[in-house]
């Protein structure tokens, strides 16, 4: 967990770290984690009012988006109308009290709402960070009366294909090359690079 | 470089020649060493992508990058200087 080290300065290790500023904004925000409170509040729900989530590449549209004010969980879906499909597309919640203030809330790990794997046109229900039903780990300072949600493009992913040529020792759309020695063609992917190599010497080849 | 079947912790160490004989085909992945990042202290390492994210690849249009290819045929050494070029980053 920590450590001390010659010059006497404690270190902490991440996870310490991250549990210390955790239970710090809980005490310090005075917020409750949501599984820690039995709610005594009738049960409701918070709506979201935007009707459109404006990226550089076009609209998200959510669709029924609500919070529940029961457990804080969320449920609705969003129609992707940028001009791109995704890999993954993170959203954050930003919650307002019933005279349209903005609540304060620890967004630096809680609030987030994502979409997985979506194409131009097609909607999805939202999902939590690991595919399930999204909702809120601390329960908000006020009750919520409405929110809406905002696109955080450093943490969302579009897809896009890389077109390829061979430009020496010649020219090939296809990515491959022979003479009298060898026949090579390579593919390129995200993570490598990868070739399949034909010996076409009348002996032995040697790569290093 | 790195190749196909080499332990990542052994990313900077001399490693062995590939012998074909003729007519043989060969199926190899190679990977830049400087890229691979991990931990000699816990054993954890992986391969970060080679190519740039999606939403950075289209600064990449028109780059090259290249694998020079060192061999022996008939006891001759020869390299082969392989440049693959950016030419398009199509959005899906």
């Amino acid at each position: 967990m920590s450590s001390e080290s010659e010059s006497g300065e404690f270190h902490l290790s991440r996870r310490a770290l991250f549990q210390t500023v955790f239970v710090g904004s809980i005490a310090g925000g005075a917020l409750q984690p949501v599984a820690a409170q039995a709610t005594s509040e009738h049960a409701g729900v918070a709506r979201c009012t935007a009707s459109q989530v404006q990226t550089d590449y076009g609209i998200f549209a959510p669709e029924s988006l609500v919070l529940s004010l029961q457990d804080f969980s969320l449920s609705g879906s969003i129609t992707n109308n940028t001009d791109r499909g995704w890999r993954w597309v993170s959203f954050l919640l930003r919650m307002r009290d019933q005279n349209g203030q903005p609540i304060q809330h620890d967004d630096r790990f809680d609030g987030f709402v994502y979409l997985k794997d979506i194409a131009r046109g097609e909607t999805k229900p939202v999902v939590s960070v690991d595919g399930k039903q999204p909702g809120l780990l601390l329960r908000p300072l006020m009750r919520p009366a409405s929110f809406d949600i905002r696109f955080i493009p450093e943490r969302s992913y579009f897809d896009s294909r890389s077109v390829f040529s061979l430009i020496h020792p010649a020219v090939s759309n296809d990515l491959a090359y022979q003479d009298d020695v060898l026949k090579i063609a390579f593919t390129v992917t995200q993570r490598e690079l990868r070739f399949r190599l034909t010996n076409r010497a009348s002996g032995p080849l040697v790569i290093d | 470089m790195i190749h196909q079947g080499v332990p990542l912790a052994e990313k900077d160490k001399k490693q062995k020649p590939t012998h074909l004989e003729a007519g043989a085909a060969v199926d190899e992945m190679v990977y830049p060493a400087d890229l691979v990042a991990g931990s000699r202290v816990f054993e954890d390492w992986r391969l970060n992508p080679v190519m740039p994210l999606p939403e950075y690849a289209k600064d990449y249009r028109w780059r090259t990058f290249g694998l020079l290819l060192p061999l022996q045929a008939a006891g001759k050494e020869q390299q082969y200087l392989f440049t693959i070029r950016i030419e398009d980053v199509i959005t899906a």
